[in-house]
């Protein structure tokens, strides 16, 4: 059977990537639940959240913390103004925007390949050593990894629950139109999602930048997480999001580990096909239009 | 009127045969092999776009293109190769095992509309090119399969250059082109049509929106398994980097460059990408940069394509040629 230690590291292992998984889908979900848009360019905002950790981490030498912090902030301001040019004068013309965001995509990849190589790259581990645990041993630098995703989530949850920003951003994804009606600055509420949405893509590349290496088309796999796990959870559907990206971690954590990588690669494939034969709208989707 | 009825099949025929002429004639004015291999490819990207088109007009975007293209390709060096069937053969073999590929698989996600579809057929085609990668006893795995055969035709023998086989993919695109003009200008391209319009106005008309979407994606995925056997046929060596993601996005842009909704869009798309890598080899890094943002601007400026130009253009001549005929007879 089982032992102890690998169901440890399947857990570990399925929590860091459910972790992972969860930034990247909720940014993801955020967009296309206020946007209606699906952000092919997602996996590229979370790549220069990555490249500009490691830029601040190895040139300024900043604090790894504050490197974080400071390159969600520049992709959450990189976000806006993309979001301004490229999206606000296609409003309401989804296919166009899907079309953009790919363009978008193609174009940020394009970018980066010249400006920073298609070499890949490490970020230096903030944290070392493991915690012991009985006959249990937990990796500091994942544990990390877990905390600050939870740590996001609530400020996330407090964020769209409490706040009147909140209340803008839930009216607007529930009906624009009865917003704007309100009073709602829409079209401000609009850059605002995608903003966001875009950081929480970089805070998962920044905190995935010590677990493994950094390149140019890192954003590519991340996206097809991201869109396994919407689709599992639902398009739109924050609750989804955090749900799916934890059932996609532990999943493929559990198969990487007992049947090789292939399986596990396989298995997201394998939900996703089962989800639609059985609820095509998603663990917590509404159903479609 | 009548008149003028008449003598236009006639200025039609004859039209059509200038440029048929024209297009049979090309290889044989001295035409280097780089220029050769830009034609030959040019028309399989066009057989491999129109087939999209098809799709598109349903109103359905898919990005499981270059999942057809894969099936063909690797199809029609397995029916050669392991089973040594003829090329013709493997040619239809290849393409109607897309075909049943895209009932089974439709049946599944054509349900699926707008941005669901899109993200289904992403991961359809993330799904085959992880096959074809990780399948090493099939696929060859990333090595890719060798040795493929140039094709052999019966009564005309095998086609072992360039300048020959631009006959043939210029055959078989002839073939799908002109089939799919009568396709959309049939009843059933009506159909697809209003369905792309308003699936549920079609289906109050009495159409079955799923059986025509089924159908077109059926059509779509043949006309991606001749592309992929020919291409097979044509550099003979496939390998899964051939079949990806950004292979489906290529076909997507040329049918939105050319035009999607006029069926010499993809085939004007095709004609103008497949050569751009070629002409800007020394700019190499940029060439994705520039692929994406005229795909951005073309969003946002020019969402008809090229052929809308050309037909407004037109449209704006023809007017005003009348108008000074007509100041002139008055």
């Amino acid at each position: 059977m089982i032992s102890a230690s690998t169901l440890t590291q399947i857990l570990i292992n399925g929590l860091t990537a459910g972790s992972f998984y969860v930034l990247m889908a909720l940014g993801f979900t955020l967009i296309f639940g206020i946007l209606r848009l699906v952000n092919f360019a997602h996996g590229e905002f979370y790549m220069i959240g990555a490249f500009v950790t490691y830029y601040l981490i190895s040139k300024f030498t900043i604090n790894y913390f504050l490197a974080i912090a400071l390159s969600t902030v520049v992709v959450g301001v990189i976000g806006f103004a993309i979001e301004k040019a490229l999206f606000a004068p296609l409003r309401g013309r989804e296919l166009s925007m899907l079309m953009s965001a790919l363009g978008l995509q193609i174009t940020i990849q394009g970018l980066m390949a010249v400006w920073v190589g298609v070499d890949s790259y490490s970020i230096a581990p903030p944290f070392t050593g493991i915690i012991e645990f009985d006959i249990f041993s937990f990796p500091v630098e994942r544990i990390f990894v877990v905390g600050l995703t939870l740590l996001v989530l609530l400020l996330f949850y407090l964020l769209i629950k409490f706040t009147m920003i909140g209340k803008a951003l839930r009216a607007v994804a529930l009906d624009d139109e009865a917003a704007q009606m309100q009073g709602i600055p829409v079209n401000r509420v609009y850059t605002l999602a995608f903003g966001l949405g875009c950081s929480l893509a970089a805070i998962a590349g920044a905190l995935i930048g010590p677990v493994f290496s950094l390149h140019v088309y890192m954003g590519q796999a991340a996206l097809l997480k991201a869109f396994i796990v919407v689709i599992l959870g639902g398009l739109g559907s924050i609750p989804g999001a955090v749900l799916g990206g934890l059932i996609l971690g532990f999943g493929e954590s559990a198969f990487a580990t007992l049947l090789g990588g292939l399986t596990a690669e396989m298995f997201g494939f394998g939900l996703i096909i089962f989800i639609l034969l059985l609820r095509p709208s998603g663990l917590f989707g509404r159903p479609q239009l | 009127m009548t008149e003028s009825t008449n003598i236009k099949p006639f200025k039609k025929i004859i039209f059509l045969g200038i440029i048929l002429l024209c297009l049979f004639s090309i290889p044989k004015v001295g035409l280097s092999n780089f220029w050769l291999h830009l034609l030959d490819m040019v028309l399989i990207n066009a057989i491999l776009a129109l087939g999209l088109n098809i799709v598109l007009k349903t109103g359905q975007v898919s990005l499981a293109h270059a999942a057809f293209f894969a099936v063909g390709s690797y199809g029609s060096a397995h029916f050669t190769l392991m089973l040594g069937w003829p090329f013709l053969g493997a040619l239809l073999a290849s393409s109607l095992t897309c075909g049943a590929m895209a009932l089974i698989l439709g049946r599944l996600i054509l349900h699926l509309k707008g941005v669901y579809f899109i993200l289904l057929t992403f991961a359809v085609n993330e799904l085959v090119f992880l096959l074809a990668k990780d399948l090493t006893s099939i696929t060859g795995g990333n090595t890719g399969i060798t040795g493929i055969k140039w094709p052999h035709v019966p009564f005309i023998g095998v086609i072992g250059n360039k300048a020959d086989f631009y006959y043939l993919a210029l055959v078989v695109f002839l073939i799908v082109f002109f089939s799919l003009y009568i396709i959309y200008r049939s009843p059933f391209g009506r159909a697809m049509d209003s369905i792309r319009e308003s699936e549920s106005l079609a289906s109050a008309t009495g159409y079955d929106p799923m059986k025509i979407k089924l159908i077109a994606f059926f059509i779509g995925a043949c006309i991606a398994g001749l592309g992929g056997s020919l291409f097979a046929h044509f550099t003979r060596y496939i390998a899964p980097f051939n079949f990806t993601f950004w292979e489906s996005v290529n076909f997507l842009i040329m049918n939105i460059i050319g035009g999607a909704f006029s069926i010499a869009g993809p085939v004007i798309g095709a004609l103008v990408l497949t050569p751009l890598p070629e002409f800007f080899r020394e700019y190499v890094l940029w060439q994705q940069t520039l692929y994406g943002l005229v795909l951005i601007l073309f969003m946002r400026f020019l969402p008809d394509g090229v052929v809308s130009v050309f037909l407004t253009f037109y449209n704006f001549m023809k007017r005003t040629l009348i108008d000074t005929f007509q100041k002139r007879i008055n």
